[in-house]
């Protein structure tokens, strides 16, 4: 087979460039959109996905950790822990506190935990230890660099000193970050000792969480419980509803652009290729030769546009992180493949109206 | 008796071609025109310029449907072909060369006359030799990966003309094929190309201005308003 269509785009190296070039940048900002709604996502759901909890437990019309009140006494752990199936139990109490780094102010979602207990502490931690003391924090990565914090360097919340002790990562949400300190330090901030938010249990081996969750509603119908997965999803449907009609919309206006920068290169050659095209018909190219010379050629600049994106994110991303280091971008093969199905998608709406054209041109124009 | 030679290859009825405009009135640019081309036969039309010689040949190259009348090409009505039947039957077995040689910049000179057998689904390798074969006869073997740009318009035609033969087509037709080309050059290619038709036994209808090739065809019909005003044999 002949590469017609390779040959046809090459003819015109300088309208082929900018075309890949302008699907590159859309498929680099869809990229990375993907890539900050992955960050999002770990870093809203990594603590619950990474806790050793079986079964989360809240008050009653709570139904996750990021956008909902829930508040319960302390002391229900010594009856959680009496219960069939129930190997450990501990609270983690959750307080919006409002402070000023650097003169910035702040919101942090600050969570209080027993260090004491294998429950509730934040798992990955990359500097320090888990096992801090009253007046300490454990604070994400993304945050310490935002702020230029090191371990030993203090925070004032409330009016009170805390000195970060460890730093840890997966814990950035991006809007607010994560910091954990113990829960007795959070039950004094908030003003209520004895309160916890949630109560995290884990089960002995073998003992499946929606046994026990049935039986813990008979003794506790006040509260809601959900196992590791429903509460893991509650959250993620949380997230979701707050950034993904945002990342859609973006993406969305990408597409359009993309596909009509397609178009526009599209159209423009079959323009100026009229004659060319007349004469393929005269000679007797079928019609399907004709769509699929157009959606190959629409495919070329796709590819290309696709592979000039993944180069731009992978060397833009790691810059603009360097700058905005509150931003948390992962970027999975999922992502990869999903860009990759889009920019194909652009191509073949970009090749709509070129092919509509075509259809209008009579092979007598090669007589012209 | 036929002796299979002398049987017409082309045979158009009362052709009648008119163009509709929304704003001027409409033209009938062939009026009732009827033609047999036999086979091996080479044909000029001639006549001046809005006489409907192309209208008549875009029929006759099933480009254009006739208002009227009823065209045979190789015993087949093609009137009475849909538009993909059409498609099918130009590319097995009409031939076109234009005035403007209409080769695509983008491929080489061998690409391009390996495309109508392309176009036919011919796998590469073989198409390439059968275009080597034509390539050889028409003398450009010593360009075949040439682009057309850098070609002479000699050159150009030979190539237009190679890529009208390659797939063996019962007909050939060229539309004004010296109309790009200097005197010493045009006279060269319908030559060539009336050599290489008739060593095939394959049917040339040429519609031209040019005086200087008469003495190439076989039979020249003048037209004039859209009719045959007189055929003669030079």
């Amino acid at each position: 087979m002949i590469p017609i269509a390779r040959r046809m785009i090459w003819r015109d190296k300088s309208r082929f460039f900018i075309t890949a070039g302008g699907l590159g940048l859309t498929a680099m900002l869809m990229m990375f959109l993907l890539g900050v709604y992955e960050g999002v996502k770990r870093g809203s759901t990594g603590y619950v996905q990474e806790s050793r909890a079986d079964i989360w437990v809240c008050e009653s019309n709570s139904t996750n950790l990021l956008r909902s009140s829930s508040f319960m006494p302390a002391a229900l752990a010594a009856d959680f822990q009496k219960a069939d199936g129930i190997r450990s139990a501990a609270g983690i109490l959750r307080v919006l506190a409002s402070t000023k780094i650097k003169g910035k102010p702040i919101t942090l979602f600050l969570f209080g935990f027993n260090p004491k207990e294998p429950l509730g502490k934040p798992s990955r931690i990359i500097k320090g230890s888990a096992e801090i003391n009253p007046g300490e924090l454990i604070v994400d990565r993304a945050f310490a660099a935002r702020f230029h914090l090191v371990p030993g360097d203090s925070i004032e919340i409330h009016g009170r000193s805390f000195r970060i002790a460890a730093i840890g990562e997966g814990m950035n949400a991006v809007v607010t970050q994560f910091v954990f300190t113990t829960l007795e330090d959070a039950q004094k901030l908030l003003g209520f000792p004895g309160v916890v938010s949630f109560h995290l249990l884990s089960l002995k081996p073998g003992v499946p969480a929606e046994t026990v969750i049935r039986n813990l509603k008979k003794s506790h119908p006040a509260l809601s419980f959900f196992t590791k997965k429903e509460f893991l999803q509650n959250n993620l449907d949380e997230m979701e509803t707050g950034v993904l009609p945002i990342f859609w919309t973006i993406a969305l206006l990408g597409g359009i652009i993309g596909s009509a920068i397609m178009a526009l290169m599209l159209y423009g050659s079959v323009l100026e290729k009229r004659e060319d095209y007349a004469l393929l018909k005269a000679i007797g190219a079928r019609p399907r030769f004709l769509l699929f010379l157009i959606v190959k050629q629409s495919l070329i600049g796709s590819i290309a546009g696709f592979i000039i994106g993944l180069a731009l994110d992978t060397v833009l991303s790691p810059a603009l992180l360097k700058l905005v280091p509150g931003l948390s971008v992962i970027m999975t093969l999922r992502s990869v493949f999903l860009v990759l199905a889009a920019v194909l998608l652009i191509g073949g709406l970009g090749s709509w109206a070129p092919v509509r054209k075509l259809s209008r041109i009579f092979p007598m124009e090669v007589f012209r | 008796m036929s002796d299979g030679f002398h049987l017409p290859v082309i045979e158009a009825e009362n052709l009648t071609k008119v163009y509709f405009n929304h704003s001027h009135p409409s033209v009938q640019a062939v009026k009732g025109v009827g033609l047999k081309i036999e086979r091996g036969e080479m044909v000029l039309i001639s006549g001046p310029n809005g006489s409907g010689k192309t209208t008549l040949l875009s029929m006759l190259g099933c480009l254009l449907k006739p208002h009227a009348g009823t065209i045979k090409i190789c015993g087949r009505e093609v009137t009475a072909l849909g538009q993909k039947e059409l498609t099918e039957f130009r590319l097995r077995n009409i031939g076109f060369i234009f005035q403007n040689f209409r080769l695509l910049d983008s491929l080489t000179v061998m690409e391009n006359i390996e495309l109508p057998l392309v176009l036919a689904g011919i796998r590469r390798p073989v198409s390439r030799e059968r275009a080597a074969a034509v390539i050889e006869e028409l003398r450009m073997s010593h360009r075949p990966d040439f682009h057309p740009s850098v070609l002479s318009g000699g050159e150009k035609q030979r190539v237009a003309i190679a890529r009208a033969l390659v797939n063996d087509p019962a007909v050939i037709l060229a539309d004004e094929p010296t109309g790009s080309l200097d005197s010493n050059a045009g006279q060269a290619a319908v030559h060539l190309l009336r050599d290489v038709a008739r060593k095939h036994g394959q049917t040339v209808v040429i519609v031209s201005h040019d005086e200087r090739i008469r003495h190439f065809a076989d039979r020249i019909i003048s037209m004039e308003d859209g009719r045959v005003k007189k055929e003669e044999r030079p």
